[in-house]
């Protein structure tokens, strides 16, 4: 399928773009919410400090995000957006990979 | 091998090495290679998700078998998003190439794997596989 084209199209893809970010943020939030659901109902320090790293990712994530959008929109119509740097997708993936590490550690070394 | 590697992860951190490959693509397409890097990576965090999920939900499961369920999505999670960024930027450079996209079997493999999850778990309930 061509791609729309104009500004309207433009728009259109800007528009996607900004709220893939924002999906994959709230996708995140489940997992912060998970953690924090077996803090409070398991307990344990450890449990905790999990949930506590674990709200940093997302942090670091939705600054990510945040920073992203911002370059989007200061792209502006009718310029070619700028592509994203390695630092939102690197970031993005290590701030995933973090949560993943927290809790493999947990699995395998804490129980 | 290691070469082809080594290459491919500096291609991650350096947006000049990309720059310097080939001409600046359609940016439409270059939005929508960022947009499908953003869906892998829910797919890895749906596996986070999973794995938390059937740590703490599926009690009823002997430990070894629930630890051993969890780690397989949470490892899962680590090569989608390792993926993630590796095949965004193999196809960011094959679009600025002119060359085909690059073919991977990485999702019949996950396809594979959350299939194998999904019936360990359904057989171990059914089975009343528990404690």
């Amino acid at each position: 399928m061509t791609p729309p084209d104009g500004v309207a199209g433009r728009e259109t893809q800007r528009e996607r773009t900004r709220l893939a970010w924002r999906r994959t943020s709230l996708a995140f939030l489940v997992a912060v919410l998970l953690a924090w659901r077996g803090a409070v109902v398991l307990g344990g320090g450890v449990r905790y400090t999990g949930a506590v790293l674990v709200c940093l990712a997302w942090a670091g994530f939705l600054a990510l995000a945040h920073r992203r959008i911002a370059a989007l929109a200061a792209a502006g119509a009718p310029g070619p957006a700028r592509p994203p740097g390695p630092a939102e997708v690197l970031g993005a993936t290590g701030t995933v990979l973090a949560v993943c590490a927290v809790w493999l550690v947990w699995l395998v070394l804490l129980r | 091998m290691i070469g082809r590697l080594a290459g491919g992860v500096r291609l991650w951190f350096s947006p000049r090495r990309m720059a310097s490959q080939g001409t600046t693509p359609d940016y439409r397409y270059s939005l929508a290679n960022e947009r499908t890097f953003l869906a892998w990576l829910r797919t890895a965090l749906a596996l986070v998700a999973g794995g938390l999920a059937v740590e703490q939900f599926l009690t009823g499961l002997d430990r070894p078998l629930r630890v051993g369920i969890a780690l397989f999505l949470l490892l899962g999670a680590v090569v989608c998003a390792l993926r993630a960024v590796n095949h965004w930027a193999r196809c960011e450079l094959a679009m600025r190439r002119g060359e085909d996209l690059p073919v991977t079997r990485l999702p019949a493999w996950l396809a594979v794997g959350t299939t194998v999850a999904a019936l360990v778990v359904g057989v171990a309930i059914g089975l009343g596989w528990s404690r």
